[in-house]
């Protein structure tokens, strides 16, 4: 078991750089998602580590050792793609034993092993078949135990479970969680899914545009996200930008204009990292933490601070809830918000947003073109 | 409306059976019924029937040589073809890189310029470095050069199969880059190999083209030899060993057709 240091590691391609002094720290024997969209970089710091490309700047430790002077078969990786990658002329058993077979390792321990893996990732006994006679399921089962044969350093996994449906990805994602903690190894895991992310990680390192956007533990993130791009991605569906005004209120909660004051929102003076007046700051709020009721039309100050009114635009039903689209006037965009009444399309409703659950957030950047990473 | 079209269409097969009958089939029937001539002369229908051109064929020694002769430059120049093929054809699945659109068509340019231009222009250079009297080497140089375009399509098109991740998959198991490619690349390019190989093959055996400019004198192949026996002596023993190489070659045919399957021949 080792740890994997990633440090300043840049990659580009051409023009391009798909990666961008990206550091992070996968501790041993914990479990790391690289989590972001499709461009964003974490395949090629994933491919990176596995040396499958030759990074252009930075360092990666494996076991506190340097391995940018390694070829990937040097490496002691086990690597997961997200099409299985089999050798589609070999039986299971064949591919499970090919990493043992390089190492030379002895024809009764090789079956010995192989049949421990496949048990391992709970295989029934298919040692013979070819892998075009295996189900997505089942071959997903056999990459894995192919990579976890040979002991490796550190487990890579690109987006393992993307091709797999839904009810699968959601017993993979146990299974996966299973064989990690049962073999303790290093596992650094790409996907785009947050939910996958969330439900698998020690840590989630959130990428943007080849560089690290947060990195922190899946609670912490999920409560408290670094910046409005990581809050974005991790579902946080109403983001507006603020600007906080000057000092606390008796009440304990800091006043910040959205939209150039067109609406006034309270937010718990606990929660801005630092109160300066002033600070240009982006406000999200999670649609599960509004209240939705219906509307009197009667005066809305008694309903403390942030109680807005507004015109349901549109709904979904998802089944364990309705989805509102509710248009407030002051607010820039619709806010989105949950609710288990059901108000038609046009009604007025009472939305309260508690001070406690607005986050404030780091603005990003404005968002850098392609161009700007050159 | 698409009745008419399912008719008409089945009409057009009907059509074009026929002409394959009359274009294709029937001339190799007529060959091969002349050959058993008793006559000494070609004639169609022959006027009675014997093996005595199969026998002289045998024993003729410009068959033999020349045969042998050809053997050699097929056997030579398929094999550096389909090295050539494996080569190139891993550059162009591999790597994006600029002027690849042009080494594409440099490489498969021999297919599209016709092989009198390609044999006199071969001829040309090698009088010009001073080899045309090396006619072996010139005609395997040839044969390689337009063959090339054949094994590198067929592996092409075998290795466009063959993701990139299976390779680094093998390597990330302990794989060498060489070892990956021997354990993982090349047994699903095997069929492509095949198929390149049976077409560069059987292309370079056949040649007349080509080979009329290269062949010196103490360097021509079977088929060159034989076109010039039938411009200059009326007897059947062409006929005879025209009548083998096509036997030969159906049975090479069929020998495919059992171990690998012709469907090595298809576009994957």
């Amino acid at each position: 078991m080792s740890d994997v240091e990633v440090s300043g590691v840049s990659k580009r391609y051409d023009d391009l750089w798909a990666v961008k002094r990206v550091s992070f720290t996968a501790p041993a024997g914990s479990f790391t998602s690289l989590l972001g969209p499709s461009g964003c970089g974490k395949t090629t710091t994933l491919r990176l580590i596995a040396g499958f490309a030759a990074l252009d700047e930075g360092e990666v430790r494996i076991g506190g050792k340097p391995v940018d002077d390694l070829p990937p078969w040097r490496r002691n990786l086990g690597v997961v793609f997200q099409n299985y990658a089999l050798f589609p002329f070999m039986t299971v058993f064949d591919n499970v034993a090919f990493g043992l077979r390089r190492r030379k390792v002895s024809r009764s321990e090789t079956a010995s092993r192989v049949a421990e893996a496949i048990d391992l990732v709970g295989l029934p006994d298919l040692a013979q078949r070819y892998p075009r006679q295996l189900s997505g399921g089942q071959q997903q089962r056999v990459a894995l135990a192919r990579a976890l044969v040979v002991r490796p350093d550190v487990l890579l996994l690109d987006e393992p479970l993307s091709n797999l449906d839904a009810k699968l990805r959601a017993e993979m994602r146990f299974e996966l969680k299973r064989i990690q903690r049962e073999t303790g190894v290093t596992s650094i895991f790409v996907t785009h899914d947050q939910e996958e992310a969330l439900t698998l990680s020690d840590q989630i390192v959130v990428m943007n545009l080849g560089t690290v956007a947060g990195a922190a533990p899946p609670k912490a993130i999920w409560e408290q996200p670094e910046s409005a791009y990581v809050a974005d991605f991790l579902g946080v569906e109403n983001l507006f930008p603020g600007t906080v005004g000057d000092g606390a209120a008796d009440d304990g909660t800091v006043a910040v204009s959205v939209d150039d004051g067109a609406a006034v929102l309270h937010v718990a003076a606990d929660r801005p990292p630092d109160g300066t007046p002033d600070r240009a700051v982006v406000l999200g709020i999670r649609s599960e933490e509004i209240a939705v009721r219906r509307s009197d039309g009667a005066d809305n100050a008694s309903d403390g601070p942030n109680a807005l009114d507004g015109t349901v635009r549109e709904f979904t039903y998802i089944g364990s809830a309705v989805v509102y689209q509710v248009d407030c006037p002051g607010l820039p965009a619709p806010l989105i918000a949950t609710a288990q009444e059901e108000f038609p399309v046009g009604a007025r409703v009472r939305l309260h947003l508690p001070p406690g659950a607005i986050k404030l957030l780091r603005p990003d950047a404005p968002a850098e073109g392609p161009e700007d990473r050159q | 409306m698409a009745d008419f079209f399912l008719r008409s269409g089945r009409g057009l097969v009907t059509v074009m059976a026929l002409f394959w009958l009359v274009f294709l089939v029937a001339p190799i029937v007529v060959t091969l019924a002349s050959s058993f001539t008793s006559s000494t002369y070609l004639t169609f229908p022959p006027p009675g029937w014997s093996v005595r051109w199969y026998l002289s064929a045998f024993e003729s020694e410009w068959v033999w040589s020349t045969f042998w002769n050809s053997v050699v430059i097929a056997v030579v120049s398929t094999t550096i073809a389909v090295a050539l093929g494996i080569a190139a054809a891993r550059v162009l699945a591999r790597h994006r890189f600029y002027g690849r659109g042009a080494f594409e068509y440099a490489v498969l340019s021999p297919l599209i310029i016709p092989g009198v231009v390609v044999g006199f222009a071969l001829l040309n250079v090698s009088v010009l470095i001073e080899t045309q009297d090396a006619g072996l080497l010139n005609l395997i140089i040839g044969h390689t050069m337009v063959t090339t375009p054949f094994t590198l399509r067929s592996v092409w098109s075998s290795m466009a199969g063959s993701d990139i991740s299976l390779e680094e998959a093998a390597q990330s198991l302990g794989a060498t880059r060489w070892s990956a490619f021997w354990l993982i690349v090349f047994p699903l390019i095997v069929p492509g190999i095949v198929a390149g190989a049976i077409i560069a093959f059987t292309f370079s055996f056949n040649d007349v083209t080509i080979s009329a400019f290269l062949s010196a004198r103490e360097a021509r192949t079977l088929p060159v030899e034989l076109m010039s026996h039938i411009e200059y002596l009326p007897d059947p023993t062409p006929a005879a060993v025209s009548s083998l190489m096509i036997v030969i070659t159906l049975a090479f045919f069929l020998l495919v057709e059992r171990t690998v399957g012709l469907g090595v021949f298809a576009d994957r």
